[in-house]
């Protein structure tokens, strides 16, 4: 029921780790900005829930997204905020 | 009236974020919704008694929190798990607060209409 | 791939009323332009924007006096030119502005300072009025 936005890197930053800990089984991450950072972390390998990366922030990083996450465009970023009834942004 | 729950993750004085998210509450209690505030994360360290940041020239969070029962805003929640990790625990706290899982934090969320965090 | 198969669609197919919420300033943190771009894309997929409000750092992108490089964006004009083209009301809380110098004419005179950088359709205002974006909106999005 909530979407996850992390928008910081994992590796110097808490929010991800933080989102994790909240994350319940009907909900979704979305990685954006510094948090596509994150697309091969260990952390997210046990996840089980639906993992989206925006293409856009894994492109200008040069990084692309595992078999494991969705990368995505803004137009279904958009959407996806609507699928879910709640928002959270972790920064 | 509308359940909204307001996380607070971050420390406070380090950032403003700790003092500009007890102001939204404030103002949603001022307009009478149904608060519940949610201390993670660093936002914990916000609970702790004996601040005294005038010798950093800020303004005490610890006070701006005291005036939430005037508000009528009483259900205040930190969690366990991160107090314990940072080494707190309900005796180092000044505020009156319910300490709780993060699973009773995950059943919390999915109860509001509205969830947002500073 | 794991987890696809199982996702659950709690779905609005109908149109959304969003509301954003900008935290940092333009320039230091993309979230502006994240923000930006969000805003542009729902109202191109026929979403409503109901508001986007700016709180915390992400009063400066009120900013008239913003002079990015010409190669670089300008995040004052672009939202200004959403607001003149969409509508999208962009409001800027009153206290956080005032403490980070971002001032009106009104404001200016008020606290007799010699210049304002802020003007329409930028608008100060109070946190009141976020709580209104997130009570009138099916989805209030915080970019950081």
């Amino acid at each position: 029921m909530v979407l996850h936005l992390v928008q910081r890197s994992p590796f110097q930053h808490s929010a991800l780790r933080d989102c994790l800990n909240l994350c319940a089984d009907t909900d979704a991450i979305l990685l954006m900005e510094d948090g596509v950072l994150g697309v091969n972390h260990t952390d997210l390998k046990t996840v089980t829930v639906p993992l989206y990366a925006l293409q856009d922030d894994l492109s200008a990083r040069g990084l692309s997204a595992p078999d494991t996450i969705k990368a995505c465009g803004y137009d279904e970023f958009v959407e996806l905020c609507g699928q879910y009834k709640q928002v959270v942004s972790w920064f | 009236m509308k359940k909204i729950l307001v996380l607070q993750k971050q420390a406070p004085y380090g950032s403003s974020l700790a003092r500009d998210g007890l102001d939204y509450v404030l103002t949603s209690a001022a307009y009478d919704q149904d608060i519940s505030m949610a201390f993670i994360g660093d936002g914990v360290w916000q609970l702790v008694k004996s601040q005294q940041p005038a010798e950093i020239k800020q303004k005490s969070q610890l006070a701006a929190l005291d005036v939430l029962s005037l508000y009528d805003v009483e259900k205040l929640y930190a969690c366990h798990e991160d107090l314990n990790a940072r080494g707190l625990s309900p005796q180092d706290l000044g505020v009156d607060v319910t300490c709780i899982s993060r699973a009773e934090i995950k059943q919390l969320m999915v109860e509001q209409d509205h969830v947002i965090g500073f | 791939m794991k987890g696809f198969a199982l996702h659950f669609c709690f779905c609005d197919t109908r149109p959304m009323k969003f509301s954003l919420l900008v935290l940092s300033a333009p320039h230091s943190r993309q979230a502006s332009q994240s923000a930006l771009k969000f805003a542009q894309t729902a109202l191109a997929n026929g979403h409503e924007l109901y508001r986007v409000f700016f709180y915390q750092d992400g009063v400066h992108n009120a900013s008239q006096l913003q002079s990015p490089p010409q190669d670089e964006t300008n995040l004052h004009d672009e939202w200004q030119a959403l607001a003149d083209t969409q509508g999208t009301d962009l409001v800027v809380c009153i206290a956080a502005a005032l403490k980070r110098g971002i001032l009106d004419a009104d404001e200016a005179e008020r606290y007799e300072r010699p210049q304002h950088n802020l003007a329409k359709p930028f608008e100060l205002s109070g946190l009141g009025q976020l709580l209104d974006a997130q009570l009138q909106s099916d989805r209030l999005i915080t970019f950081a």
